[in-house]
């Protein structure tokens, strides 16, 4: 896709124009991303909330019921459905599995374990399951 | 209309494979003749044209398997692969019209996991390789 950006500091007004074949979901997320204000989700620690930058967020994982968000060093429980976070969330996101969202910038490598399943290993030691059919989606995300 | 798509993907990949096949046994048959004449009926051709596609349609309804992704993959794979077997040895006991002997059963057998262990060497080793790709991207970036 050719991408053109016009920069003027004087514009009163700032938007964007697609031209485009057919909506796809890829654009439909960016068109979300870009009208959203929102770029933080708020997490709970001994019941103080905190609002944490998506660029901070390393992980997004449902245990026991409970949706829990990681940074690099911290975890703070999101009160809400896992489904709920992940609409307002970047194109930096990707579902590792049902029950797992993680933020591919923050990727260290991939390994494939004894049983055969694939895990993400994240720069901050964090080790999460990445479901093989969605490997395709990271793919895309990297480029390749 | 997604799982429309590959089910109609997964019997044309059928239809590949199962055309393939079908060529090899056909030219092995006439191992002593001359090749570039060898000839098949149309009604044979359709029975495994059909045949083909109905085997990739249901490797598309056995791979839903590998769709549970709280199940290990030696499970998924200990699980499809029964399924797989179940369904190809009633294939070949409808091509044999139901005869049953202990030496076609075993030569059916014998087939199946011939055919298994090359598809899953083949996707193992394509899984590999797409792992290793990613992590050097990653050390890219």
């Amino acid at each position: 896709m050719e991408i053109k950006f016009n920069i003027d500091k004087d514009l009163q007004k700032e938007k964007a124009e697609f031209w485009l074949k057919k909506m796809t979901g890829k654009i439909r997320k960016i068109t979300q991303e870009l009208q959203s204000d929102s770029q933080v989700l708020w997490g709970y620690r001994k019941e103080t909330a905190y609002a944490i930058e998506f660029s901070k967020i390393y992980l997004i994982q449902v245990e026991n019921e409970k949706t829990i968000i990681y940074t690099q060093d911290k975890t703070y429980l999101f009160k809400g459905r896992l489904y709920q976070a992940r609409i307002n969330l970047s194109t930096d996101f990707i579902e590792a599995s049902r029950s797992a969202i993680l933020n591919y910038r923050f990727i260290d490598h991939l390994e494939i374990i004894s049983n055969g399943n694939i895990d993400v290993l994240m720069k901050n030691g964090l080790r999460v399951q990445i479901a093989r059919r969605k490997i395709k989606k990271l793919k895309e995300r990297l480029g390749l | 209309m997604k799982h429309i798509v590959r089910l109609i993907n997964s019997g044309l990949i059928g239809i590949g494979i199962g055309m393939t096949w079908l060529g090899f046994d056909v030219l092995q048959s006439q191992f002593s003749k001359n090749r570039l004449e060898t000839t098949i009926s149309v009604k044979y051709f359709l029975f495994w044209l059909v045949a083909a596609f109905l085997i990739g349609i249901f490797f598309y309804f056995a791979s839903l398997v590998f769709d549970h992704d709280n199940w290990s993959l030696k499970k998924q794979i200990f699980i499809n692969f029964f399924i797989c077997l179940g369904a190809w040895l009633s294939f070949c006991l409808f091509l044999n019209k139901f005869n049953y002997s202990g030496s076609a059963l075993l030569e059916a057998i014998i087939d199946f996991i011939i055919m298994y262990a090359l598809a899953y060497g083949i996707y193992f080793y394509h899984l590999w390789h797409e792992i290793r790709q990613i992590n050097k991207k990653l050390k890219e970036i």
